[in-house]
C-alpha cells in the first residue's frame, strides 16, 4: 500500500455487501479503505455486477480500475471465464498502471 | 352526485399516474410477474453466471430485474412471496434476495422454508433472514446452524446471525438509483462515473473528491467475508 501512497494514488476496495458486514475485512489489519455496496449499484455503474458464482451466491466478477488525478479512467481488467474469480491482475501490475498514467 | 364523484376519480386516477411517472418511469406498467418472466427468460436454471467474451449484457437483466422488483416496494410482497415457489430456482432466489430488500416481516415463514432449498436459493433466505431480523427467522438460522451441512449455506447462515442489526438505511435508496441509463457507464478515456459509498464506519467517500489531487484505484470484489 505505501508503494501506492507514494504513488500519489488511493485504493478502494468495494464489496457487494452491508457495511456490517464489511467491517469484518477492515477489522482484520487491511490498510485499503473498503466500502460498501450492498444494493451492487455501483458495481452495476462500472459493469462487474451479477457475472460470477461464487459460494452458491451470484455476485461481481473481480474488477480493477485505474483512474487518473484528472478523474479520467484509463485502464480496466475485468474477470471473465469460468475461473473469473482469479482473472484479475496482480498488485505489481496495477501499480505499473497507475505510474503509467500519472505521466 | 355519482356524476360528481365520477370526476373526482379520474382527477386521483390522472394524479397517481403522474406521479407515478414521476418517481420511477420505468417501471410504469409492469407487475412482479412480467417482471419474473422477464427475468426467467434472460436466466434458466442452466444459465452459469459468468461473464464471457460473447456475453457481456445479460447480468443486466439480473440488476435491472431486481431494482425493478424492489421499487415496487411493499404492495409486490405477496407475489414475491408466491414467487418463492416458483420451479426456476433462480427466480427463487431472486424472490428471496428481494423480500431481504423489502424487510419484509409476513415473508419469513416462507423464507425460513427456503432455508431447506438448494443451496443458491438457501444462501439468500439466509441473507434476507438476517436482514428482517424477526424473532422467530432468527431462531430459525440458529436452528439451521446446527443442522446445515452444507458450507456455503452454513457460511451465510452464520452471517446472518452475526450482523445482529436489519438491513442498513441506505441500501434501498441505493438500488433506487439504478436504472437501464445508468449501469455500464465506466468507459476508457471517459470520465469515470461519480458516486458516494460509505466505509464500516459509515464514513462517505465521494470518487470525484479526488480530482486534480489523486489518482484513484477501484478493486471490485465478489465477497464472501
Amino acid at each position: 500500500m505505501k508503494d501506492f501512497e507514494k504513488a500519489n494514488a488511493q485504493v478502494f476496495v468495494v464489496v457487494p455487501h452491508e457495511r456490517c458486514r464489511t467491517k469484518w475485512w477492515a477489522d482484520r489489519g487491511n490498510p485499503v479503505v473498503f466500502l460498501a455496496d450492498p444494493g451492487f449499484w455501483v458495481s452495476s455503474l462500472y459493469g462487474v455486477a451479477f457475472q460470477m458464482r461464487i459460494h452458491s451466491d451470484t455476485s461481481n466478477t473481480p474488477g480493477t480500475f485505474v483512474i487518473d488525478k484528472r478523474g479520467i479512467l484509463r485502464w480496466a481488467h475485468i474477470g471473465q471465464g469460468k475461473k473469473n474469480w482469479r482473472d484479475r491482475p496482480t498488485v505489481e501490475q496495477t501499480l505499473a498502471k497507475v505510474k503509467e498514467f500519472s505521466q | 352526485m355519482s356524476i360528481t364523484v365520477g370526476r373526482r376519480c379520474w382527477v386521483i386516477v390522472a394524479l397517481s399516474i403522474v406521479a407515478g411517472w414521476g418517481h420511477l418511469p420505468e417501471v410504469r406498467g409492469e407487475d412482479v410477474a412480467s417482471i419474473l418472466r422477464e427475468f426467467s427468460r434472460h436466466w434458466p436454471d442452466d444459465r452459469i453466471p459468468y461473464r464471457t467474451a460473447e456475453d457481456t449484457t445479460t447480468w443486466k437483466t439480473y440488476v435491472l430485474s431486481m431494482k425493478r422488483l424492489v421499487a415496487l416496494g411493499e404492495a409486490a410482497v405477496p407475489e414475491l412471496i408466491a414467487g418463492c415457489d416458483d420451479r426456476s430456482f433462480q427466480v427463487r432466489a431472486l424472490c428471496a434476495r428481494v423480500l431481504g430488500f423489502l424487510e419484509a416481516r409476513e415473508a419469513v415463514p416462507k423464507l425460513i422454508k427456503l432455508l431447506e432449498d438448494r443451496p443458491e436459493v438457501a444462501v439468500l433466505a439466509a441473507d434476507a433472514l438476517g436482514q428482517i431480523q424477526d424473532a422467530a427467522g432468527l431462531a430459525a438460522l440458529r436452528a439451521a446452524r446446527r443442522r446445515v451441512r452444507n458450507g456455503d449455506v452454513l457460511l451465510h447462515v452464520n452471517k446472518a446471525l452475526e450482523r445482529r442489526v436489519a438491513l442498513e438505511d441506505d441500501v434501498r435508496e441505493q438500488i433506487l438509483k439504478i436504472s437501464a441509463d445508468s449501469i455500464d457507464l465506466a468507459k476508457l478515456g471517459q470520465p469515470a462515473p461519480d458516486f458516494t459509498l460509505r466505509d464500516p464506519t459509515g464514513k462517505p467517500w465521494t470518487l470525484s473528491r479526488f480530482r486534480g489531487k489523486k489518482a484513484v484505484v477501484l478493486v471490485f470484489i465478489y465477497g464472501d467475508g
